[in-house]
């Protein structure tokens, strides 16, 4: 059911993403998205998930500073204001006092840190969670459930990102 | 059922002194398991307050555990310097907000050295954001000035106006010092609890100057500070991949997470070594009541013979082990305290280890409240027997 809605979303945008509100009075849908659903439609044939090409532009070490490395990144503003749930990685980014972590990033796939090149912008979830969670391992995928906000930053890699303050977290079982 | 307690503190206070060898034992273990408890997170907060509010510490290329530890805590060294050149770069790039840099490698009678600017008073936090503060004085303005971290100030008892030499290397006792460069101290930290207030601070032309140089050729460490965080993994990954020179970037959340999970292991295994000690403590008491049992046939036939009911000397039983249970596990609060009130100074000092002295938290009234639960159901062991026997022991002889 809640993949249909999906699939009806990534079609007809915004005005399907409404109308089951209207006929489902009650709690907000959320919508379950996945990595994919972040690149705008126009933009997913250019962009391909997998992981981006060297970064040694980024700062200019073969010259005077950077072309810019995958200047375009869109992010989707039809997810603008949504309730979403979308499943990840954690990388943390502040960790409180008591352990546990109230800022952190949602990538795609893990070593988003260290292996392999990291995900463009737009397939970045800056998440912000109030209560914080308790994180367990930073090997393990959760699932982050919240309100999808769209921010206007200038960075050289992109003009917007996606930014979620999370209500829920689950541990993602396979 | 008062009447049954009292009957039961009664029957405990004519054996007061197996009760109270029972109680100490009890009690001494449970402080113990608090003792750890109290450690542990205390241990954690220390540990994760250490760094907060930075976005990449960025080193000579190591492995992301040794930049940390030497970066944040002090402990260990670094393999190289990060040059000038590339800290420049970085430092203007233009979706860096701001950068720390950091020149280790001195010493002041067993205090580390850090050369800064004043971006490090400026931009570093501790403990989920706070900022740093003057406790007496002011920052370093001049190269010949001196800012210690609180415990420097209190253990060699140093004030403002203080003159000091710095040594090379980072012993107790060193036989190069810098002693033709005396310091001035001009001001005093707030104290953090975390390893700023074991640090000596100067600026970074007076580390270079120390060495004979006309300005800063390379540094330690730098931590960096985003515009946006949205940069943060390229700006990382750009880092790791720098082909001017061996790079390491880390982000200091992940990195912390990472060296907790590998000192949790340690944790966790004092934790299951406390809970075992518990565990005999309660043995100990149930072992204890079931001997009694027989010294008391007496005892139980003359309840009996008065009216108590069965079930009487059942709950009889029971009570005794839960104000054992009780008692015991009180005064290991009070033990626990107790000695952490007195240990207090000694821990921060030599550890670095802040214990508050809180309440206890709610994880640890359900683990105290857990253990006289096991006693209460260990009790029921005698109970039954006592029951069982009380029918028709006692008033027959059969001595």
């Amino acid at each position: 059911m809640r993949l249909k809605f999906l699939m009806l979303g990534l079609v007809a945008g915004a005005a399907v993403a409404a109308a089951p509100e209207a006929a489902n009075p009650g709690p907000p849908k959320v919508l379950i998205l996945e990595w994919t659903d972040l690149i705008p439609l126009g933009a997913r044939d250019q962009q391909s998930t997998a992981p981006a090409a060297a970064s040694h532009d980024y700062l200019g070490e073969s010259g005077p500073a950077a072309v810019q490395q995958s200047a375009h990144a869109p992010v989707n503003t039809e997810l603008d204001g949504k309730q979403v749930k979308i499943p990840g990685f954690i990388v943390p980014l502040d960790v409180a006092k008591d352990g546990t972590v109230s800022e952190f990033f949602l990538v795609p796939y893990f070593g988003a840190c260290i292996h392999v090149p990291p995900p463009p912008p737009n397939q970045i979830v800056y998440v912000t969670s109030p209560k914080g969670i308790a994180l367990d391992s930073i090997y393990e995928a959760y699932w982050i459930t919240g309100t999808m906000k769209m921010q206007n930053k200038s960075t050289s890699l992109g003009a917007a990102a996606y930014s979620l303050s999370a209500d829920k977290v689950e541990i993602y079982k396979y | 059922m008062s009447g049954t307690l009292q009957l039961a503190l009664r029957s405990l206070a004519n054996r007061r002194t197996t009760v109270l060898l029972t109680l100490a034992a009890i009690a001494v273990s449970v402080s113990l398991l608090l003792g750890v408890q109290k450690l542990r997170s205390a241990a954690r907060e220390g540990f994760t307050s250490t760094v907060s509010g930075v976005d990449l510490i960025v080193g000579a290329r190591s492995g992301p555990l040794n930049l940390l530890l030497y970066s944040v805590f002090r402990v260990g060294d670094a393999t190289a310097n990060v040059s000038w050149d590339s800290y420049q770069r970085v430092a203007n790039h233009r979706d860096v907000a701001w950068t720390i840099p950091i020149s280790l490698g001195d010493s002041h009678r067993g205090f580390r050295v850090l050369g800064t600017t004043d971006a490090y008073f400026q931009h570093y936090r501790v403990a989920g954001g706070r900022a740093l503060a003057i406790h007496e004085g002011k920052w370093f303005g001049e190269t010949h000035d001196v800012v210690l971290g609180a415990d420097v100030a209190e253990e060699l008892r140093y004030t403002s106006g203080q003159q000091i030499v710095i040594a090379h290397g980072a012993a107790d006792v060193s036989f190069t010092q810098h002693d033709d460069q005396p310091f001035r101290v001009v001001g005093i930290l707030e104290r953090t609890g975390t390893p700023v207030d074991r640090t000596v601070h100067i600026s970074l032309d007076a580390i270079a100057a120390l060495h004979d140089e006309a300005a800063p050729t390379g540094i330690t460490a730098f931590m960096v500070g985003m515009r946006e965080r949205t940069a943060l993994l390229t700006m990382q990954r750009a880092l790791n991949q720098y082909r001017n020179e061996p790079l390491l970037a880390i982000i200091p959340g992940v990195a912390l997470k990472q060296l907790w999970d590998l000192v949790a292991i340690a944790d966790r295994a004092l934790m299951i070594v406390a809970a075992f000690v518990v565990f005999a403590g309660l043995l100990g008491m149930l072992t204890t009541i079931l001997v009694s049992l027989n010294e008391r046939r007496r005892e139980m036939a003359i309840l009996r013979s008065v009216g108590a009911a069965p079930r009487h000397i059942f709950t009889l039983m029971v009570a005794e082990a839960g104000i054992l249970a009780s008692a015991g596990v009180l005064a290991g609060i009070a033990i626990t305290y107790a000695l952490l009130a007195a240990a207090r100074p000694m821990l921060v000092a030599r550890f670095g280890i802040f214990v508050p002295l809180g309440g206890l938290t709610v994880p640890d009234g359900i683990m105290l409240a857990g253990i006289v639960g096991a006693a209460l159901a260990m009790g029921l062991l005698p109970a039954w027997r006592a029951y069982r026997n009380t029918l028709a022991d006692g008033l027959t002889i059969r001595i």
